[in-house]
């Protein structure tokens, strides 16, 4: 090429407004809206694509395959798990137990990790298993002998032994209550969280 | 709305700033030559938002970079895509880079007083393949890694200060975690914000000098909008529409998208280096440099090339200034071209009526196919078993897939072949002088030692083998074994039938071999007769060399068998390998006849296991659909 060529490098270093005509001959305006809306539409489409695939990616976490795959295994098919042997249950006085499972976080898998913390016990001839996740904020209610119940660190929400809620709680539930079953000497329970902040009480 | 927007314009001045982007005048009317600059833009757009979203995946540690990779290629719904538009669109935008920088050069867009508009354009230049060098570790692959190692290494011989930049570039003196954090901030802080400030003073300092006319064009002059601008939208859609195609084409795996090596692994081995395409010419050229004088290639050359672009504005004041500057510029781009051509060759011309180095050739193309193995396998590991905290590259160390092979190479390929090659699909350091064991306890295995043992693939070899410092010679080749088989298998004796029975009664003898369906047990029962009492025509059965072990009460009723040969108690199992290997001498084997080293104590058990394990293919598999 010779130096005779304009001098280009990019169509956005362009001459600052000048007198580049608005039209006001009607065919000359329809041409120009035809091909305003086709200039919009293709620079939609053409920046679309990055945010779509990107939001798509960023709702990963939602998709209710991804959900199962990253629930913790070690259960049975009911989604019991074995955290002891009935001697070991205490009466009356509840005792907490951890919940062991393979845990998944993301990528990793990680066997035989702590997943929560049960409170179970011995009522007469019934066994009651809580969640330790106290329903208003999620916070690791623990169990308190001089106020025979259980306190929240987090909002003082009290309950009472069996799980109950007791004078004026923030918790909108009480205690999430565990399904539990007795397989010969050994104990089960079907452990689960459950959304919290709520009156109902729904898994997570 | 008119009031509000109104209402917004008196305080904020959109419209005049919105006026001054769209309608600006481009002199002489739109044209298609104008968009590149657009198309680099709306790359960085690109790279920006998809590096964004990536970045709510990615997690860059040692132990966690490519696992997380893994989970965006593998796991996440468009992942593949999302990392694939990322990865592609870097390498259009190479393409883009050059073509803008040649346009530049040739129209004369750089000369004066466009001067510091044309530096900022280099220091895009450097900015943009800067983030292409630091992205390409982050996926922490095997390709990558080696990459940075190298590009490090070669940071590092700079005279005096090489080694300070190097330990400061990798965060210590080898790459690790810090290398990652380092790389990571560095791909996704600062260069990005770097690109954003000089690209807003390249596009500003652009409108000032504006697209200048020569008198050339006469063409009317029109404004930005509509015409130039569906012309950049075109053009930026056609960028996408390439990278996509791009994305696709490049299908690896269950997905298309970019390229997962293996998982990085300092201990294993890896001969399939090369940096990404762009930077082939340089890794070509230092071939150039013997040592200690790399540094010439690596830095001297490319710096005083740089450094004489950077200066064309100034040189272009000179006569003939504006000619050298594009004969110099087509050279640099011949002689970068040429550079990766002859990389590429090396690399990928396997004919030898065509390479006369083409051994090289075929050893790259080993190396890449065992390393696309190791990728394939770490992600069906990491799908079959999960990742523990340890990472992947542990899941790929204790892999018998993997490692048999590795080790098959290093331990027993200095003799025996597989499949003709050493057990990693790379050709043999040495003739074989044994049998090729790739079809070990298969059918046609047990076939071919009973019609053809002093085959090349069977005991043929042996003879121009050693053992022991003495000439193994024609023991096996004309052994007890070979002239069994032509007095009662090549004579006809024993029919091809008999031979097909015998066969499927030594395979049921363990089962192992994952790739050979079960025994045929009519079929096997036949064989067992045949191997026990042979045939009328043929009475000296296989049974009168080869004993058993077991309380077999049906061999046990023919009385003691002749030892000569090796017991074939649950032959080809992975417990009879093991002990075989261990000790081929044992008289439960070739006792004295033995020409083989004995393993025992030079192979770890976990070893010895991934050996045996891998050659009857017994590999941790998906579970079947």
């Amino acid at each position: 090429m010779s130096e005779s060529t304009p001098a280009e490098s990019s169509s956005l270093a362009a001459l600052p407004p000048g007198e580049a005509s608005h039209s006001t001959d009607p065919a000359v305006c329809r041409r120009s809206f035809g091909k305003s809306a086709a200039g919009v539409l293709v620079a939609l489409a053409a920046a679309g694509v990055p945010f779509a695939t990107g939001i798509m990616a960023l709702l990963n976490p939602l998709r209710p395959e991804m959900r199962a795959k990253l629930r913790p295994g070690g259960s049975d098919d009911k989604g019991f798990f074995r955290v002891g042997s009935v001697g070991n249950i205490p009466t009356d006085f509840p005792q907490a137990f951890t919940i062991l499972a393979d845990r998944k976080d993301g990528w990793n898998s990680f066997p035989s990790e702590p997943i929560g913390k049960v409170f179970l016990c011995k009522q007469g001839d019934k066994y009651v298993a809580l969640n330790s996740r106290c329903p208003h904020a999620g916070c690791d209610v623990d169990y308190q002998p001089a106020k025979s119940g259980y306190i929240c660190p987090c909002h003082d929400s009290l309950f009472t032994v069996e799980g109950a809620r007791s004078g004026a709680s923030p918790s909108p539930r009480d205690l999430d209550t565990l399904d539990i079953e007795i397989r010969g000497e050994e104990v089960w329970v079907k452990f689960q969280n459950f959304k919290t902040g709520r009156p109902d009480k729904e898994a997570v | 709305m008119q009031a509000i927007l109104s209402w917004l314009d008196h305080r904020t001045g959109y419209r005049a700033a919105l006026d001054a982007l769209l309608f600006t005048t481009i002199p002489g009317g739109a044209k298609w030559r104008y968009v590149w600059g657009t198309t680099l833009l709306f790359g960085v757009f690109v790279q920006f938002v998809t590096g964004f979203f990536l970045w709510t995946a990615y997690s860059p540690s040692a132990q966690t970079a490519w696992e997380s990779t893994y989970f965006i290629q593998h796991e996440i719904l468009g992942g593949w895509l999302l990392r694939g538009i990322h990865h592609f669109c870097a390498q259009v935008m190479v393409i883009l880079l050059a073509i803008h920088l040649i346009q530049v050069i040739v129209s004369g867009a750089y000369k004066a007083p466009r001067e510091v508009n044309f530096w900022l354009g280099l220091a895009l230049l450097m900015l943009i393949l800067g983030s292409a060098f630091t992205g390409y570790l982050l996926p922490w692959d095997q390709r990558g890694y080696m990459a940075t190692t190298v590009a490090s290494s070669i940071a590092g011989s700079t005279p005096v200060v090489g080694s300070y930049v190097q330990q400061l570039l990798l965060g210590g003196s080898t790459l690790g975690n810090h290398t990652l954090t380092r790389f990571f901030s560095l791909h996704a802080g600062l260069l990005p914000l770097l690109l954003l400030v000089v690209i807003s003073l390249h596009v500003i300092v652009g409108r000032r000098h504006g697209l200048q006319t020569a008198g050339a064009d006469r063409s009317k002059d029109a404004s930005y909008f509509p015409d130039q601008f569906l012309r950049d939208a075109v053009a930026c859609l056609g960028v996408m529409v390439v990278t996509i195609i791009l994305c696709v084409w490049n299908g690896t795996g269950a997905h298309g998208g970019a390229h997962l090596g293996p998982p990085a692994d300092l201990t294993a081995p890896f001969d399939a280096a090369r940096p990404e395409w762009y930077f082939l010419f340089l890794f070509q050229f230092l071939h150039f440099f013997s040592g200690g004088t790399e540094v010439i290639g690596s830095q001297i050359v490319p710096g005083m090339v740089l450094g004489i672009v950077a200066l064309m504005p100034f040189i272009a004041q000179w006569k003939f200034g504006h000619r050298f500057n594009i004969t110099f510029v087509f050279t640099v781009l011949a002689c970068i071209i040429g550079l990766m051509s002859l990389a590429l060759f090396n690399d990928f011309a396997t004919d030898p009526k065509v390479n006369p180095h083409y051994a090289k050739a075929v050893a790259f193309q080993a190396a890449v196919s065992d390393s696309n193995m190791r990728a394939e396998r770490a992600v069906e590991l990491a799908k079959i078993q999960g990742i523990g905290p340890e990472g992947a590259a542990a899941l790929v160390r204790r892999d018998a897939k993997v490692q048999g092979g590795a080790l098959f190479s290093r331990h027993c390929a200095t003799c025996h072949a597989y499949n003709g090659h050493d057990g990693t699909g790379r050709a043999l350091k040495s003739a074989a002088v044994a049998a090729d064991l790739g079809q070990f306890g298969t059918r046609a295995w047990m076939v071919g030692m009973l019609t053809k043992p002093a085959d090349d693939l069977y005991f043929g070899l042996t003879r121009n083998g050693k053992f022991d410092g003495k000439a193994v010679g024609t023991r096996f080749t004309e052994g007890s074994m070979a002239t069994w088989v032509k007095d009662n298998v090549n004579s006809g004796k024993l029919t091809a039938d008999d031979v097909k029975a015998i066969a499927e009664f030594l395979v049921s003898l363990s089962g192992e071999h994952v790739e050979e369906p079960l025994a045929d047990k009519a079929l096997a029962e036949k064989g067992k007769a045949l191997f026990g009492e042979g045939t009328d025509a043929a009475p000296e059965s296989c049974f009168s060399c080869h004993k058993f072990k077991s309380e077999d009460a049906y061999f046990k009723d023919l009385g003691d068998s002749g030892d000569s040969g090796p017991d074939l108690t649950a032959y080809a199992s992975s417990r009879w390998l093991t002990d075989f290997i261990k000790n081929p001498g044992h008289k439960q084997f070739y006792g004295e006849d033995n020409a083989m080293v004995p393993f025992q104590g030079k192979l770890t058990d976990e070893e010895l296991d991934q050996i045996v394990v891998w050659m009857l293919k017994r590999w941790a598999r998906p579970p079947a659909k």
